[in-house]
């Protein structure tokens, strides 16, 4: 009987220690030293696990109907897409890094700003890669808003995909002349009680980094590293102001949704007014596929809102490098962020350079429909603001339950 | 022969029960519960530093921990003694047809919804937007959608509590009226009617302690369950006080990455509170057996 016990010990040891062995599929090509032709060579019959945010259908649908199936042809890869986001990726990396793992199950990320920062904290991105990329070419790397993620550089350890700009969706019907700055979006809330709120999650952030600037006087204000004494001083006015109106929010500003999601519902239902999008093609898109009706509309206050840019970053326990690369590469390349642009599939902005393009493609580009819903970006650009040190948004994210919820 | 006396002997399967128990559950269970100790303390994570007590001052000095617990506690406890309030009335008077197999149907239907859809349900049903409130609006009970009571990331977490409700129910309608036949409980009550007592005596007299006794076990881990659920306050509930589930993710997953010792040292407390439950839920099912 005892022999039996053992046996169970053993069994058990041994599936501990296999655990702790590190797989031996991997090879020993690294890709950043190879010539892309041995890439694509060896990316072939891979599969690419890719984690991203998949909260909406019409970005899934992207990379199910049109990605996975043009990779598998092109190039032989199978792109398989795993739902999470920022916090949840830094979680697995984490816990892989903890558990000194040499090698995880995921190979590439969707990725922006705080993700970006903590996972260079903890050292979980390959790179840097975009050099070795030919469609990287076509990327406008002279925009501030592309090169640089959260004041920090990308430096080729993420792959620029889309570029977006924080707007604010109001109901037409119900918002003649919608507020253009501070004191304006104060009265409205205060008229229209319920009818306004943002989330507790990375777009209402996105809006209170953007008051926050503005409260500042601009941009040059709080651009560079985090600043501890002006985030004092320029936060204190921002909860100020929000607390001065919260009453007036949906819930009388006890609570804020947890996500926009809830948000997006409760606009198209009629309950609130106003929901805002870190993507300022998404009020188009939204419309186009009957999620938003159409009295939906789209814009930027005076103060400007945030521009920023996604990316795509290569795990470095990933086991498939070389295919990641490829799928990088197929993703930014003009025909693919062509398809990503349009409003009715994603209406995503390109991070491409428009001059560098070739003229077919930029005939592609000037053909593609007009917003109806949103303005155009030429129009919001110039109230593009900048992203923060990442450190302002810990702190907001912090502060905002401090000094905002739990008042 | 040898193998049919080994397989036949108790003792062979007690301590292969045991063994298993201990690799399987015990041994990984106190593995995790060690590694949040040390994670909390500075000598495990990414991060750690070493030594430090920071992480469990910040969490004893916040007020996320009083307030998430007593809010955890007042959902778990009104999910209790509403359902059973609902339950035991019923079981009393329909335990036949609650066992009868076609309309029993019914009654199984809700326990195959998973927590996340019945919350997505509630919200749908019970938002000021929602089904009930234009149901309410049609009728003309209500002038405008925006009259209708604020029942969904509400102060008293109606939608939360209601939602479990509709899903404890079920259960418990099976559960007790179960008891209920092999308590031999229609049978008593038959007699004390018999005796003279009323419909009304029957139930609180007979009914509520004997079920209430016999069930006290299944109620607390119920209650266990509840206490520690996810997907329904994070839809349904607010951003503050958040139930402790909610509030451990939070702290887990969030911007910041110092406070994920917070998070596991909150994940240490709430899996000891649970371990205390769960020896008073041994003591009590002790009692019962014997």
């Amino acid at each position: 009987m005892k022999i039996l016990q053992y046996i169970i010990y053993i069994f058990f040891f041994g599936i501990i220690v296999s655990g702790c062995h590190t797989s031996s599929e991997e090879k020993n090509i690294d890709p950043l030293q190879t010539s892309w032709e041995t890439i694509v060579q060896e990316a072939k019959g891979h599969t690419v696990n890719l984690m991203m945010w998949q909260g909406d259908p019409q970005i899934n649908k992207y990379i199910a109907d049109y990605a996975a199936p043009a990779l598998k042809e092109k190039y032989g890869i199978t792109l398989h897409a795993l739902a999470g986001q920022g916090n949840q990726i830094v979680s697995i990396l984490m816990n892989e890094k903890e558990a000194g793992k040499k090698y995880g199950d995921l190979d590439m990320c969707w990725i922006n700003g705080e993700t970006f920062y903590q996972l260079r904290q903890l050292d979980a991105l390959y790179g840097p890669f975009t050099d070795k990329l030919p469609n990287a070419q076509y990327i406008d790397f002279s925009n501030k808003f592309i090169n640089t993620d959260f004041q920090e550089p990308v430096n080729g350890m993420e792959c620029p995909w889309g570029n977006v700009q924080l707007c604010l969706i109001y109901n037409k019907d119900k918002v003649n002349s919608p507020p253009k700055n501070r004191a304006a979006l104060a009265a409205f809330v205060q008229a229209n009680p319920g009818r306004f709120t943002f989330g507790a999650d990375f777009t209402g952030l996105t809006f209170l980094k953007s008051l926050l600037i503005d409260i500042a006087g601009g941009n040059q204000t709080l651009k560079g590293k985090f600043d501890e004494v002006l985030y004092k001083k320029y936060s204190a006015e921002l909860w100020d102001y929000i607390n001065g109106i919260k009453k007036y929010f949906w819930k009388e500003g006890k609570t804020f949704p947890a996500s926009v999601a809830s948000i997006h519902q409760m606009f198209a239902s009629g309950e609130l007014y106003f929901t805002m999008s870190n993507n300022d093609g998404e009020v188009d898109n939204k419309v186009a596929i009957g999620t938003f009706p159409s009295f939906a509309r789209s814009y930027v206050m005076d103060g400007g809102s945030i521009q920023n840019s996604h990316y795509l970053g290569i795990v470095k326990t990933g086991k498939n490098k070389a295919a990641a690369m490829v799928v990088a590469n197929f993703l930014i390349s003009p025909i693919a962020q062509l398809q990503k642009n349009k409003p009715a599939v994603w209406g995503d902005g390109t991070v491409l350079q428009y001059n560098k393009l070739p003229d077919s493609i930029k005939k592609q580009f000037d053909t593609l429909s007009q917003r109806k819903y949103g303005p155009d970006r030429a129009v919001i650009q110039p109230k593009a603001l900048e992203e923060l040190a990442p450190e302002y948004m810990i702190r907001l994210n912090d502060d905002f339950r401090k000094y905002v919820i739990e008042q | 022969m040898i193998l049919e006396n080994m397989l036949l002997s108790n003792k062979f399967f007690n301590r292969t029960g045991i063994t298993l128990l201990v690799m399987l559950v015990i041994l990984p269970f106190a593995a995790g519960l060690i590694y949040a100790l040390f994670y909390s303390i500075g000598f495990a994570g990414a991060f750690a530093k070493g030594f430090t007590l920071q992480h469990i001052k910040a969490v004893l000095y916040s007020n996320d921990l009083l307030s998430s617990f007593l809010y955890s506690l007042y959902i778990a406890l009104s999910v209790i003694v509403y359902s059973l309030l609902l339950v035991i009335p019923a079981v009393a008077g329909f335990h036949r047809k609650i066992n009868d197999g076609k309309k029993s149907f019914l009654v199984y239907l809700p326990l195959a919804v998973p927590a996340i859809v019945a919350s997505f349900i509630s919200f749908q049903v019970m938002g000021k937007t929602g089904v009930l409130s234009s149901v309410f609006f049609k009728l003309g009970i209500i002038k405008d959608l925006q009259q209708f009571p604020d029942v969904v990331n509400d102060v008293f977490a109606t939608s939360i509590i209601a939602t479990h409700i509709l899903m404890a129910v079920p259960f418990f309608l099976i559960y007790f009226s179960n008891l209920f036949l092999t308590e031999r409980l229609q049978d008593m009550s038959a007699i004390a009617a018999s005796l003279g007592a009323g419909k009304r005596q029957i139930l609180q007299k007979l009914v509520f302690p004997v079920l209430l006794k016999r069930g006290l076990a299944a109620i607390l881990l119920y209650f266990i369950f509840v206490f520690g659920s996810y997907e329904i306050p994070l839809l349904l509930g607010r951003q503050q006080p958040q139930m402790i589930s909610v509030l451990i993710v939070r702290k887990l997953q969030r911007f910041n990455l110092a406070d994920v010792p917070q998070g596991y040292f909150l994940s240490l407390l709430y899996s000891l509170l649970m371990l205390v439950l769960l020896s008073v839920f041994l003591k009590l099912k002790n009692k019962e057996l014997a």
